[in-house]
């Protein structure tokens, strides 16, 4: 018996990642798979390079830090999303209504691959439904700035 | 006659403290030195050293501001990119449970007092949502606020072209001794923090 909740358990935990959001479903079986590679290089990549800013739960600092999660700029700004992580940022910015005076720095250590798989990961945590970036799109994104 | 005996060695172990979960008087830190009297032996504690800076609403913030409050107290700069967010959101939890409490004050020093003038902590202090004025923000000659750091409350900070800190809280009694240092980036250690106020006021309504 005890067992048997262990396995549910089990069961649970590997089931239930929280990032099977309508944008994934919409996807193709390949390009799910890379989703998931995607997202779990990118929540690696968001811990050691936005986390302390952006916070785990993705919502910034007060007025002095804008918010990821349910972010309309990040929504409606891909390949600028991608130019600011990648060249940091450092003009006055709208997130939601708030006008922010960031002080992001640069990330250039980053590829576009990199960039594609913390774009993936922050579209998709925290309730937003961005969808995919994949690299190649990342690094065209990029070329426009 | 005087003799003035230096214990060192002492610091280093008060600041591990241990975790007892009795509430007990805190330690005081830092070298203390011992003066023989005629009638027997002083201790004289390590003191914050008297200090003036200028805050976010141009005040001039010396000792006598913390005059009768226990304070916390950090080293920061408003474009840090690391760890001062971490120690921000931390902080706040001292500010949000403290801020109508007379007894009770913060006190952030900026280490780089040439770009975060009065006018850029005030941006700071207000997008940061602090109202009150129990909560300094403090920039002025920059030398005297890296000597704070080090000589005073023990709180490593470097200019080495990219403003190294170490991201501690320092707790303070009415009596400028420093009663604890605190991880400011670590969520437990700033519960230790708090759980330390309690008791350290609780030295004051007791006595």
């Amino acid at each position: 018996m005890r067992l048997g909740y262990f396995l549910l358990f089990l069961l649970l935990i590997s089931c239930g990642p929280g990032y099977k959001n309508k944008a994934f479903e919409k996807l193709s079986s390949a390009d799910k798979i890379k989703f998931e590679k995607y997202f779990i290089q990118g929540r690696d990549l968001y811990k050691t390079n936005c986390l302390s800013c952006h916070q785990k739960n993705g919502q910034g600092l007060k007025k002095l830090i804008p918010p990821l999660a349910g972010s309309d700029y990040l929504k409606n700004n891909q390949a600028k999303a991608a130019q600011l992580i990648m060249d940091g940022a450092w003009e006055t910015i709208r997130v939601n209504g708030v006008d922010y005076k960031p002080t992001m720095p640069a990330h250039k250590h980053l590829t576009a691959l990199e960039v594609a798989e913390i774009l993936t990961y922050i579209n998709n945590s925290w309730g937003n439904e961005y969808g995919l970036v994949d690299g190649n799109k990342a690094a065209e994104y990029l070329k426009r700035f | 006659m005087k003799l003035i005996l230096f214990l060192s060695g002492v610091t280093a172990i008060f600041f591990i403290s241990c975790s007892d979960s009795k509430p007990k008087k805190l330690p005081i830190l830092g070298q203390s030195e011992y003066v023989e009297t005629a009638t027997g032996t002083d201790t004289i504690y390590h003191e914050i050293k008297p200090f003036s800076f200028i805050d976010q609403d141009s005040t001039i913030i010396t000792n006598d501001t913390y005059k009768g409050k226990i304070y916390v107290t950090d080293f920061f700069f408003t474009t840090c990119p690391s760890i001062c967010p971490l120690m921000k959101i931390q902080l706040l939890r001292v500010y949000d449970k403290y801020k109508d409490n007379p007894e009770v004050g913060i006190l952030s020093h900026s280490i780089d007092p040439e770009y975060d003038d009065v006018k850029v902590l005030k941006d700071y202090a207000e997008r940061l949502g602090v109202e009150k004025g129990m909560w300094h923000f403090v920039t002025g000659d920059k030398d005297k606020i890296y000597d704070m750091a080090q000589t005073s409350y023990y709180i490593g900070v470097r200019d080495d072209g990219s403003f190294e800190h170490s991201g501690k809280f320092a707790l303070v009694d009415k009596e400028r001794h420093i009663r604890g240092v605190y991880d400011g980036t670590d969520e437990k250690s700033v519960d230790k923090l708090l759980t330390d106020m309690e008791a350290l006021l609780k030295e004051y309504h007791t006595k």
